[in-house]
Order: structure tokens, then C-alpha cells, then sequence
């Protein structure tokens, strides 16, 4: 028996404070981050595209899962996917440094990244 | 007790944290907070059961466990690897500060929560990119939540039954 306590302790607090203090400094960390320039796609860990956010334009992956990522208005969005979630998709629209979109199940993720090439590679 | 008696408990026990872990599929936390890979983290209850019960060594058994046969019975190769690092971190956390008598399970529990998700977040950064850092703080915020109910259920499952 290790015989830890079971009943809430005041010491508990700081376990929540040390979780939120963790919370605040990343935030921090990635809160200097401005507008992006394009949004990169990754497929199992290699990029497969580069979009840049001040064209709307539509790009179709096809890995396990069959996704449409596209830009409107400076905003990247997965905008359908027929993985079995659908997270990625209702995870929104993105145009921050860093911001991204991940879809788990489709090893695929959607990050805005600083200015980009204003070339479609894929 | 016996080690013949500790090595069979843990078993059940490993079963036990497979169930739950099957389980949880089934509530869709998803739903209400739209991240991927989040969840309540039933299964770690039991590693805080073996923890409270047994001690480190055998919590780890239970934990390493559980993930391995759950990816055999259904996830596959690549789940594990999500499983099993955030199973780790958060068993090494747990193992640490159970060891300060400045925690009960509920401190254990949010410790537990919050270092699954890191392990978690470090898996995926290697499969997916680094992208997927910056999913690391809002998981975390999650894990105050989901931290808390493991601790409620712990100790209340805990107290209950004593002894094994």
C-alpha cells in the first residue's frame, strides 16, 4: 500500500495551480504569433501543400480518409472530410501563426504558417 | 499478501481497465468539447486502484497492459502508440507525487489527467508534426475537468472497498 490520503486535501490545489500555471505559460508562449501567410498541409507527417491564405482556392487530400481543406477570405478550414469524426472539420476556420486543424483519424493537419511561397505545391 | 494472490488481483485488474477503457468509447465526450483525442480517462482509475493497492511496479504492469491488449483486441499499431505514451507519462507522474503525502487521489488524479495528455500531445507530435503543440494547452484545461471526476470516482470507488 502507498497509502495516499482519499479525501480532498488542501495540497490538492496545488496540483490544479501547478495544471493551470502550465496552461498560462503556453498560452503565452504561443500567443506571439501574428497573421499568416499560408496554411501548410501535412499528410503522415510530410507536407503535401502549401496554401496561401490571401487566395480562396480548394485542396483535396486523399489518404485513409478523403478531405477538402479551403481558403476563403484569408481563412483556412477543413471544409468536408469522411473520417469517422469529424472533428477536423468542426474544428473551424484558422489565419493565425501556428494555429492549426488536426484530423486524428486521417494523420492530416491544416497549420498557418508565417509568410508563405506563393506557389501550390502538391 | 502473497505474491501468487498480488499477481492474480493485478490481472483482474488489467481486465477491469480494459473494460472501462472499452467503455468509455461509448461517452461521447467529443461532442461536447470538439478536440481531438479527448476523453475522460475511466481506465486510469484502475492504475490509481494498483497504485493505492499495490504500489508503482504493478500499477505499471496494469497500465502497460492494458494498452498493449488493447491495441490487440482493436485499435492497432498506432494507437498503442498514443495509448501507451500517455499511459507512461502519467503513471511516472502519479508514481512521483503519490510518494508526497502533500496529495491525495484527487492531486494524483489531476496529475495523472493532465501529464496522459502531454505524453499524448508528444506521441502525436512525432506521427503528425509540430503542429499539434499548440492543441497542448486547451487539452490540458480539459484535463482540470476530467482530472477532477477520476479523483471523485477514485475515491469514492477507494474508500468503499478498502482493501483487495
Amino acid at each position: 500500500m502507498s497509502g495516499f490520503g482519499l479525501k480532498f486535501k488542501k495540497g490538492d490545489l496545488w496540483a490544479v495551480l501547478f495544471v493551470m500555471a502550465l496552461i498560462a505559460v503556453l498560452f503565452l508562449l504561443f500567443a506571439a504569433r501574428g497573421k499568416g501567410g499560408c496554411a501548410v498541409v501535412t499528410l503522415e507527417g510530410q507536407e503535401i501543400a502549401r496554401l496561401p491564405l490571401s487566395r480562396d482556392t480548394e485542396f483535396s487530400v486523399s489518404g485513409k480518409y478523403h478531405a477538402v481543406i479551403a481558403v476563403e477570405k484569408g481563412e483556412a478550414f477543413v471544409k468536408d472530410s469522411d473520417c469517422p469524426h469529424g472533428d477536423c472539420v468542426k474544428s473551424g476556420k484558422i489565419s493565425k501563426n501556428g494555429q492549426s486543424v488536426v484530423c486524428l483519424p486521417g494523420r492530416m493537419t491544416v497549420t498557418v504558417e508565417g509568410d508563405g511561397v506563393d506557389a501550390v505545391i502538391g | 499478501m502473497s505474491r501468487v494472490k498480488k499477481i492474480a488481483l493485478s490481472g483482474v485488474l488489467t481486465a477491469l481497465a480494459l473494460a472501462l477503457s472499452y467503455f468509455e468509447r461509448f461517452i461521447p465526450l467529443g461532442l461536447i468539447i470538439p478536440l481531438p483525442g479527448v476523453k475522460l480517462g475511466l481506465a486510469n482509475i484502475v492504475t490509481v486502484a494498483a497504485l493505492y493497492f499495490f504500489g508503482p511496479l504493478p500499477a505499471l504492469a496494469v497500465a502497460a497492459l492494458r494498452c498493449a491488449l488493447g491495441s490487440f483486441f482493436g485499435g492497432g499499431v498506432s494507437s498503442l502508440l498514443f495509448s501507451a505514451s500517455g499511459a507512461l507519462l502519467s503513471w511516472a507522474a502519479m508514481s512521483a507525487v503519490s510518494r508526497a503525502k502533500t496529495f491525495s487521489v484527487y492531486g494524483i488524479c489531476l496529475f495523472g489527467a493532465a501529464f496522459h495528455n502531454i505524453g499524448q500531445t508528444a506521441a502525436a507530435v512525432l506521427v503528425l508534426g509540430p503542429a499539434v503543440i499548440y492543441y497542448l494547452p486547451y487539452l490540458l484545461a480539459v484535463s482540470l475537468f476530467t482530472g477532477t471526476v477520476t479523483g471523485l470516482i477514485s475515491s469514492g470507488v477507494l474508500s468503499r472497498v478498502k482493501r483487495l
